[in-house]
């Protein structure tokens, strides 16, 4: 430190500066996000707004633990909320459970079993929904004979994982020749393309498949289930705490 | 609401943090892109068509997608006010509770829940107890004021449970559904017009000429007017005004009364079963809550200005108006239009109700009560005023007494000793009544009008014109200081003035003038023109003209307020995020069910979160409070 008097001392003729050791500066770094000069504080809530406010509360928590509402799906949290294109503003969301894997949080513990269930899509069974009051092509998701089709589909996708394992499910699940013929293909197929399953069975019931979303399975898929062994295979292993916490050191 | 930037952001953001992800992101499309099938649709959000169809499934059950079903396609369109009214949910619960009573708040969550229901799913579902959740809000958990909400842990029986449902349909606050609901306006609109050109008549082969245009138009606004008054009514609507009171009063004391052309409560709960175990499918009627909000914030005024007792009155006397009003905005003719009479106020009344107190005492002859006793069939807005000298000489009424002599018997089933009450004490409980209505009559807010003797009505657009220019006022006065409120008010009273000009009207320098203009008209609040006085256009020989453009000013306030929502929201998102590690820890069922206990300090955390999370959503739900008075009162 006292170099750099001397420095100074000897650069400029002179001028003789001394390093002030008592100095203070009142110079402080500028705040990012400067407090506002003439912030006044909330008033407390009056009685009326105390009630409004439980009132809200208690509707939205009750929306949350029930079957319509839909958890965040967002990749990154800390990504800023302002988005400049649709694109950018699609991207953001969608987990693929395969790709986004964080191996540090994502492994699922024994205590994982307590958490509340995350779901991804709401859950039309659950609630009571008059068909007449719907557009007619909304229909097969609502609950009913359609709906119970793509179930079945649905459960037919995991049977068919298990009998890839056990060859003898095929004959005692009760499907018909026709479709003992394709299962026999498909396990060949299986063979060579392992993974490929979960897609295929999505094909079959969508024409059009933009993104590469895990689907909701909430059957089971027998003892080969080994994603779901602690959730039913809908934890999308981001528990959010896990945000890249690199700034905090 | 404009179909602007911040409006959309803040409904996307609402749909996201009551109903979540996935519809939030269908409706943020919707609304950004209007009308629309399912694939594009499913091309622009980038969902599957199987999430697609799921998250229209749950936003057209709560009313926040329109659809339209034609036999080749179906378009979906996004229902911003209903978005927009996400908010209120609190307020409107709070509203019913008020009124009817925590069964009621229930049967209303329920609803809220199920968009619309059938009502023994309805019954079905309030049973269940999805609305037993309790909001741990920071706040101290304290029941109402009213007394009833000891219901909401015992068990309620099934009669109580119908007779709750049959007040609210009483009200209008829940209505049977029907059919153009589900369609948006303006889909129903064309509807109507290709019918109409269709049917032959004078708009065959299409509207040609500005004449027959307007001609369409005024046949197309005459046939949506008709379809609202075709809405499958409930049955018990049809004796609108004078229906049942109750006078659940301050001290919660029940006690019944009712006028005397009401039918009687049995013939009420027959007619309510009956209907009520078909196949009625309801949902809440977010336009007639608006009217019993709007009263709110009316009474609300009423009390700051005049103070407790005149409130309670004027209280009493909207709930008399309110049956007759089926949503805001509605144009109310003045003079022909409703008006309650004193005597009905007066029944209407609860006894505990001093009305006694709240009115200052001074001789008759010390002031001048002839320009309250002069009726007036008008709406002040319609009449040309003589001068301002009433009014002046009217503000600083006290005690008036009526002029006119005022009918004594009241009929009361409860409690007929009534009848034999000393005449004296009803004549002054009458005569301090009048008072009330008469401080109201005077004050500067147009609370009232008095059409006949002692009848009255409320001018409801006027006063909600106060309401919004008593906020711009106190806006403006906040942001620009005492100079640039005194700027504004001069330009309003005088319209475009010069600039030259100002400083002697306002007794304020010029380079003070200069600068708090300059400032203004940055924030976009006030404007200038230029007008060259000759051919030259030199800045010197040039008029500069300021002006104030009210209308203008007020939908930039509304942006800003919605914007400023939606930055609450994003930032409570961030609380959010921060304290998710201990929001999540606080909902695993393990501690929710009380298997693991959190210690002190996780305790501590949580509920500052609370803290802060109530923060901003009261600051939200204030902020809503004046969306209201801007756009939909």
């Amino acid at each position: 430190m006292s170099k750099r008097g001397g420095r100074g001392a000897n650069v400029l003729k002179g001028a003789n500066f001394e390093y002030d050791t008592e100095i203070k500066l009142d110079v402080k770094p500028e705040l990012d996000f400067p407090i506002h000069p003439d912030l006044k504080k909330q008033s407390a809530p009056s009685e009326r707004e105390a009630r409004v406010l439980r009132n809200f509360r208690a509707y939205q928590s009750t929306v949350q633990a029930g079957p319509i509402y839909t958890h965040p799906t967002k990749r990154d949290t800390d990504a800023p909320a302002k988005t400049f294109s649709e694109e950018q503003f699609n991207k953001q969301y969608g987990v693929n459970v395969k790709a986004d894997f964080d191996p540090f949080t994502g492994v699922d513990t024994y205590s994982k079993k307590y958490d509340p269930p995350k779901q991804t899509l709401p859950n039309l069974k659950r609630i009571k929904l008059d068909r007449k009051l719907f557009p007619k092509e909304l229909w097969d998701v609502l609950a009913g004979a359609s709906g119970d089709d793509i179930r079945a589909n649905i459960s037919r996708a995991g049977e068919r994982k298990g009998a890839m394992i056990d060859a003898n499910t095929v004959t005692t699940n009760g499907a018909s020749e026709v479709d003992q013929k394709d299962m026999v293909k498909l396990i060949d197929k299986a063979g060579e393309e392992g993974e490929g399953d979960d897609e295929e069975a999505n094909s079959e019931n969508e024409e059009e498949e933009p993104q590469d979303e895990t689907y909701e399975d909430d059957e089971d898929g027998g003892d080969y289930n080994a994603e779901g062994y602690f959730s039913g295979g809908e934890g999308d292993g981001d528990d959010g705490d896990d945000t890249a916490g690199g700034d905090d050191y | 609401m404009s179909q602007s930037k911040n409006a959309v952001e803040l409904c996307a953001l609402l749909v996201d943090e009551i109903y979540g992800e996935l519809t939030s992101r269908i409706i943020t499309i919707l609304l950004r892109r209007g009308r629309l099938q399912i694939q594009p649709l499913g091309r622009h959000t980038r969902l599957t068509r199987r999430q697609l169809k799921h998250g229209l499934a749950i936003l057209i059950q709560q009313h926040l997608v329109f659809f339209h079903e034609t036999k080749s396609s179906t378009h979906y369109e996004a229902n911003k006010d209903a978005a927009y009214n996400l908010i209120r949910t609190g307020k409107v619960l709070e509203v019913v509770e008020n009124k009817f009573g925590g069964v009621a708040k229930d049967l209303v969550h329920s609803l809220f829940l199920m968009g619309h229901a059938k009502v023994p799913d309805l019954f079905e579902a309030y049973e269940s107890g999805d609305h037993r959740a309790t909001g741990d809000f920071g706040v101290s958990e304290k029941p109402a004021t009213n007394g009833v909400n000891g219901h909401t842990n015992g068990h309620t029986s099934a009669h109580e449970l119908r007779q709750t449902l049959v007040k609210l349909l009483d009200a209008g606050f829940i209505a049977p559904i029907y059919n153009q609901m589900f369609r948006s306006p303006t889909d129903l609109r064309n509807e109507l017009e290709t019918d109409l050109q269709a049917s032959g008549g004078a708009f065959d082969g299409g509207a040609k000429g500005p004449k027959k245009k307007t001609a369409l138009r005024d046949k197309l606004e005459q046939q949506l007017e008709d379809m609202r008054s075709t809405r499958p009514a409930w049955e018990g609507k049809g004796r609108k005004r004078d229906r049942e009171i109750d006078s659940n009063g301050s001290n919660g004391s029940a006690k019944r009364r009712r006028i005397v052309e009401d039918g009687s409560d049995n013939d009420d709960d027959l007619k309510g079963d009956l209907l009520l175990n078909g196949d009625l499918t309801v949902y809440l009627n977010y336009e007639k809550l608006a009217v019993a909000l709007r009263n709110q914030e009316l009474v609300a005024l009423a009390h700051t200005r005049i103070g407790d007792v005149t409130s309670q009155v004027y209280d009493k006397f909207l709930a008399l108006l309110e049956p007759v009003i089926d949503r805001c905005q509605e144009h109310i003719d003045g003079g022909d239009g409703t008006t309650i009479r004193l005597k009905s106020v007066y029944n209407a009344l609860p006894e505990n109700v001093n009305v006694s107190l709240g009115i200052g005492k001074i001789g008759k002859d010390k002031i001048d009560t002839g320009a309250l006793d002069r009726p007036q069939l008008k709406p002040q807005s319609e009449i040309e005023e003589d001068g301002d000298d009433d009014e002046d000489m009217i503000k600083d009424i006290g005690a008036v007494r009526p002029s006119v002599p005022q009918p004594r018997f009241i009929v009361d089933d409860d409690n007929p000793h009534d009848l034999f009450a000393s005449v004296d004490e009803e004549e002054r409980r009458m005569d301090d009544l009048n008072n009330h209505l008469r401080v109201l009559l005077a004050d500067e807010a147009p609370f009232l009008r008095m059409c006949f003797d002692n009848e009255y009505t409320v001018d409801f657009p006027e006063l909600v014109e106060y309401l919004k220019d008593k906020e711009l006022a106190f806006y403006l006065r906040e942001c620009f200081g005492p100079g640039g409120h005194r700027l504004v008010r001069v330009m309003q009273k005088l319209g475009k003035v010069d600039e030259k000009q100002l400083p002697q009207i306002a007794l304020m320098k010029q380079k003070d003038i200069r600068t708090k203009l300059a400032e203004m008209q940055m924030a976009g609040m006030v404007d200038i023109q230029g007008v060259p006085r000759d051919a030259s256009h030199t800045n010197a020989r040039m008029i500069f003209l300021w002006h104030f453009d009210e209308e203008r000013v007020k939908a930039l306030f509304l942006e800003k307020i919605y914007k400023a929502m939606s930055r609450h929201l994003q930032r409570l998102d961030i609380v959010r995020r921060k304290n998710s590690g201990i929001v999540q820890l606080s909902q695993r069922s393990d501690v929710l069910s009380g298997t693991v206990a959190l210690t002190e300090e996780q305790t501590n955390l949580i509920s500052d979160f609370r803290k802060t999370e109530s923060k901003f959503v009261l600051q939200i739900s204030r902020l809503d409070g004046l969306v209201a008075i801007f756009k939909d009162y």
